[in-house]
Parts: C-alpha cells; structure tokens; sequence
C-alpha cells in the first residue's frame, strides 16, 4: 500500500527533528568499550592456556579476532571522519528524509508508518539460512525512542517465529529478544541511523538477517533444533533427548541412567541406590526393609519384605535354633528348664 | 564534476568526491572498491537502481552498502 505524500512528509518531518534533537557530543569518542572487552578476552584467553583447557582458549581466539576487527574498523572509522573535508555530522534534511521513505517502500514493496507511535516498519522475505527456516522478519525502527548511546532505537521481530529450540528469545543466529547484534555492521548501521540515511539502514539490516556467522552467533544454526543436556552441557538433537522421569530436565543419553526396576529414565540427581546390591534405582521403585530399613529394589527385597542380608541372617538363626530344638525334643528336662515364662500357657475363664 | 559518495562497506561515512566527467558507475566502483566484486554489493545512484555503465552526474549521490553483512551475537 503506498502512503500518501503528506503522511511521508509528516514522518519525514518528525524523523528529522528526532535527529537533530540527539546530542551529538557523544558522536566523537574512542572506542573504549570495544578496547576493555578485547583486554578482557586476551586475559581469558590467557587463562585458559594457563590452566591448559584448549578447546576454550580457541574459543576464546576466534571471538578475539572478531572483536579486535571491529575494534579496527572503529578505529578507522573515526580516523576517515577526522580525515574527511565533509562537516562532522551530516544530517539528512527533511526532503532526503522523504525520498529515503519512498525509495523503502520501493525496495519492500511495503512500509508500515505508525505516526502515533513514532514507528515505521518494513518486513523482509521469508529467510532461510543453511536449511533452517527462521520467517520473515519486521525490522522496526522506534525513531521516538533513542539508545543510551544517542542512535535511534529499532528491534527485529519475527513474523512467523521459529525460535531456537534451546531459547525460546532467539528468533535468528544474531537475534536475541528483538535486538540485532550487528557484529561487523554495527558501526555502518549505527552510523545510518544518525545521518537519516533510512533506506541504507534498513537494507543493511535486512542483509545482515539474510547472512550467517558461524563464528559468532546466539545459538549455532548446526544446533537449531537441539537442545543441551542439563547434566553434562552436551548437545543433543530433539529426537535424541531424554527428560529425567522426576525433574523432567533434559538429559543426553549418556546421562540419562535408567532405573533398575521400571526402567524410566532418571538424571543423577533423581536416581537412588538400592542399599543391598547399589544398582541405580528411582525413590518410587525403592522400598524399605521391614527389618533393617534399608532402601532395596524390588529384586533385592525378598517376599518376606526382607533384604538378602536380613533373611540370610534369619535363615542362620533359625538353623543355629534347630539343633537346640532336636536336643529339647532328646532331654525333656532340659527342654523344660529352658522354657520362657507363659510358655504353653492358656487362659482359663473361672 | 562533484559527487556525494557513501560507502557503506567499512566505516559508513559520506563524502565528497571530484571525479572525471564521464566516469560510469562501474568505474567508480572499481576505482573506490578495487577487487571487490560488484555482485556483493547494493549500489544505488540517487537512491535508484542504475545499470554499471550509467554515466555518472554532478552532484549525484552514490552508496555502495555489501549485501552480506555479518552479524554476531553480543
């Protein structure tokens, strides 16, 4: 639907008065947070390699070079603004403004204007990265709302969400509860968004939601339909996992261990032994000796309610008694002699 | 002849530029660009599309903004 002029004009207007009313003096400064978050991974890294764990040092590398690039591009950012014979900031006027909003609406097809609540929106094409559907995206752009950091506000929702499985609020490898992360384009972005350069703000948007960084994403998209096992951080597919018969977190099939006596499967927490022969057995198989008290598996627990060890026990009293009993049976008198107290005895109404 | 170039691929900052009269979008191209493949890019002459051989105009506006752009998770 094309909008009429004077609603493009309106916006236009408005977008630019939210641009001009931003403060600029935060415009020029040094990347600091950049350099202090490179530091902090060069000593972590450090650390790793200290203590040997090489698997996180690589880690730790491939995210420093990511870093240290866009610690670069930043650097040289700055340097090509001080170099350049252009004035500082150069802020779209408002008739840019507008031919920005008509050249969107060509490249889209489609531009939502919302004067009301300062928005206008765009929606991508359905996107499909290595295999995995994720939908179309709305990259919307809250020009009444700015960034601590003085830039216009936007977020990126999901049309038709098909969220990582292992987190719900990531909708795309680099979206995360509607926020972009926008790696390497986060100084070009960020850069449109402050001159009113929309069309070249949403197009970059809109590229970096079709491209893949393996190297960096939320959740890999190799691992978009798995999930982690709660025990040992494994990733496993959803087919593949398994949830603790008790808690119900879910557990890889190494650590799921099924119980003894009905099978179901249990994480370490929820599982208990069986006293007697240790084998791993869940609370409600499990079940008390009437004798010791000890906790036993059905296969332990004889039909006496007695563990092993108890009816062994009593199977040896009663063999040590039966010799005894033969020789009572031999010598009457001794076998009197030995006799309780009421032994025999029977109660006689008067 | 003067024109307004914003090149998206790296800093993102806008400037002016004195080009021969003449010179066609792929040539500025490969002259701004080097061995950058045209194909990976969106570039826009007055914020329309334009064809490689388009004769550039004074006082046009050009952006050459990548069609890949890597994103990353913070």
């Amino acid at each position: 639907m094309k909008h009429p002029q004077k609603q493009l004009w309106r916006t236009a207007s408005r977008i630019y008065h939210c641009l001009v009313s931003q403060d600029y003096a935060t415009q020029l400064k040094l990347p600091f947070e950049d350099w202090w978050h490179c530091d902090r991974l060069i000593r972590k890294r450090q650390q790793a390699q200290r203590r040997g764990w090489n698997l996180a040092a690589l880690k730790l590398e491939r995210e420093l070079k990511t870093s240290l690039a866009q610690l670069i591009q930043q650097l040289t950012t700055l340097h090509g603004e001080l170099s350049s014979d252009s004035p500082q900031q150069q802020i779209s006027s408002v008739g840019e403004i507008y031919a920005e909003l008509l050249a969107i609406e060509e490249e889209f097809g489609e531009l939502q204007l919302d004067l009301r609540a300062q928005s206008i929106s765009v929606i991508t094409e359905r996107i499909e990265l290595e295999g995995v559907y994720l939908g179309p995206f709305e990259i919307c752009l809250d020009y009444g709302n700015q960034n601590t950091d003085g830039t216009l506000h936007y977020r990126v929702i999901a049309r038709d969400p098909n969220p990582a499985i292992t987190n719900d609020s990531v909708t795309h490898p680099h979206v995360q509860s509607e926020v972009v992360c926008e790696g390497e384009g986060q100084t070009v972005i960020r850069r449109s968004l402050e001159q009113g350069r929309l069309f070249d703000f949403f197009t970059m948007v809109a590229s970096l939601l079709r491209t893949y960084n393996s190297e960096s994403p939320y959740v890999a998209l190799s691992d978009w339909d798995s999930v982690e096992c709660t025990e040992c951080a494994d990733v496993v597919t959803a087919s593949e996992q398994t949830r603790c018969g008790n808690c119900e977190i879910t557990l890889c099939s190494e650590c799921a261990k099924d119980c003894a006596d009905c099978d179901s499967p249990f994480c370490h927490e929820c599982l208990s032994h069986c006293d007697s022969c240790h084998g791993g057995c869940c609370t409600s198989c499990l079940k008390q000796c009437v004798q010791c008290n000890a906790d036993c598996c059905q296969r332990c627990l004889l039909e006496n309610e007695r563990c092993s060890d108890c009816d062994a026990e009593e199977t040896e009293e009663t063999e040590e008694e039966l010799p005894e009993t033969h020789a009572s049976a031999a010598n009457p008198v001794t076998a009197t002699a030995v006799q309780p107290d009421c032994l025999g005895e029977t109660v006689v109404s008067a | 002849m003067k024109l307004l170039l914003i090149n998206n691929d790296g800093g993102g900052f806008a400037d002016y530029i004195d080009v021969p009269s003449g010179t066609t979008v792929a040539q500025l191209f490969k002259q701004k660009m080097g061995d950058a493949v045209a194909r990976d890019y969106l570039i826009r002459v007055n914020r329309q599309p334009c064809p490689p051989n388009q004769c550039l105009q004074d006082g046009d506006r050009i952006s050459i903004t990548p069609t890949k752009i890597e994103g990353a998770r913070s």
